[in-house]
């Protein structure tokens, strides 16, 4: 959140904690953004995830010197989004989960922590 | 604030420690899960709590464990970051967090004066070290069931399926589980070599004040270090998590008195920064 808008909800009686959650605006990349002899690049970078033929609905983001990151694992940037994997997928349960207390619908994953929605643009 | 001894060191603050530990983890508060569903789930991002028994309630120690577990789901600006982690919130955050949980140990121990031991990592790195005897924190692998410590009960955990991805669950009060060294990105505690490393940065933080911070000469600033991202990760306090293993791995980390024990080392070490 730039420092502007902070200052003005902070500001403001009304403020809602959730208002400043979303400040990351994509939902499953990550943008690397610089500029480079007078030129600016940006490289974006979309994971997808199968795990035995199942899409795995949680996100990996890349920080700008190539480590693989990952927010359920908090401790963890790996050089490679396969030792992030492995390491999610040692953590895994084969038992079947509890029902939810609100079931969420769709593929029982809420809105993302990184964004609104499964397949919207990645940014920053 | 108590004064913070080495848990090594100060038997009366260990027993005083795990005794307290364990009275909270047994203090029901009358907030069920269901409870914090409702008000969590319109806060939190991708909120997804599930359980058995939706009337299931909480322990203050619980309590504590899901502070740490939304403060790591709400995502801030820079990557790898969220409220209390990848950022300069780090520090403070955790140090707010230590000293809310030291008020309500001197609350159940009735000793105003408690101070939350630490846990100096750095010197005391054996995986055998007397540290995990069951008459102190308890055994490093396994469920820890023996001694006072094996009264402590977990009820939020933080697990990984491959349909759901990440998500909480409110269980069957289970005991502490830990996995030390089984990792091999954390086959051994921090060094002090590493710690005076730290201590040699000259700034707080540095840009972009994330995980990924860089600067001149290597230096990446006190936070990043000692929050364990460079120069290459799990460092530091990350490590000892990842050492540690088990319930000190995933958001639910709070679960383990070991990580205050960590943080409240963590902690010292930026006081002497």
């Amino acid at each position: 959140m730039q420092r502007d808008r902070l200052a003005i909800n902070l500001g403001r009686a009304d403020y809602d904690v959730t208002e400043g959650v979303a400040v990351h605006t994509g939902a499953d990349g990550s943008v690397r953004r610089f500029t480079h002899h007078g030129r600016t690049v940006e490289i974006e970078t979309h994971y997808r995830i199968t795990i035995d033929g199942v899409e795995f609905p949680d996100h990996l983001h890349v920080a700008d010197n190539g480590m693989v990151h990952y927010h359920g694992l908090p401790q963890y940037s790996t050089p490679s989004a396969v030792d992030l994997v492995r390491r999610i997928v040692d953590r895994m349960d084969d038992a079947v989960p509890p029902p939810p207390i609100t079931p969420t619908g769709g593929d029982g994953h809420g809105v993302h922590p990184q964004g609104p929605g499964r397949r919207g643009r990645a940014g920053r | 604030m108590g004064t913070r001894r080495d848990v090594q060191r100060a038997a009366d603050d260990r027993t005083g420690y795990v005794q307290g530990c364990v009275l909270l983890s047994q203090e029901l508060t009358g907030v069920t899960a269901r409870q914090a569903d409702t008000v969590l789930r319109p806060v939190v991002p991708g909120w997804q709590l599930r359980t058995d028994d939706p009337e299931r309630e909480l322990s203050t120690w619980d309590l504590f464990v899901l502070w740490h577990y939304v403060a790591m789901n709400l995502p801030t600006a820079g990557r790898g970051a969220n409220r209390a982690h990848g950022g300069p919130i780090f520090l403070p955050w955790h140090r707010l967090f230590l000293l809310r949980l030291e008020q309500e140990l001197q609350r159940v121990l009735d000793r105003a004066d408690f101070g939350l031991p630490y846990w100096d990592w750095a010197r005391d790195r054996a995986v055998g070290s007397t540290l995990w005897q069951p008459g102190r924190l308890g055994r490093n692998q396994g469920p820890v069931t023996a001694g006072a410590i094996g009264a402590l009960r977990v009820r939020v955990t933080q697990r990984f399926q491959p349909t759901i991805g990440g998500y909480l669950e409110v269980h069957a009060p289970r005991p502490i589980e830990r996995a030390a060294g089984a990792d091999p990105d954390a086959a051994a505690l921090p060094t002090k070599r590493e710690v005076a490393a730290c201590l040699d940065e000259t700034d707080y933080d540095r840009q972009p004040f994330d995980i990924d911070a860089t600067g001149p000469s290597g230096m990446v600033g006190l936070r990043n270090r000692l929050e364990g991202w460079r120069p290459v990760g799990p460092a530091l306090h990350n490590r000892v998590h990842v050492w540690v293993g088990g319930d000190m791995g995933p958001g639910t980390s709070p679960n383990d008195p070991v990580f205050y024990l960590n943080h409240a080392n963590v902690d010292r070490i930026w006081r002497r920064g």
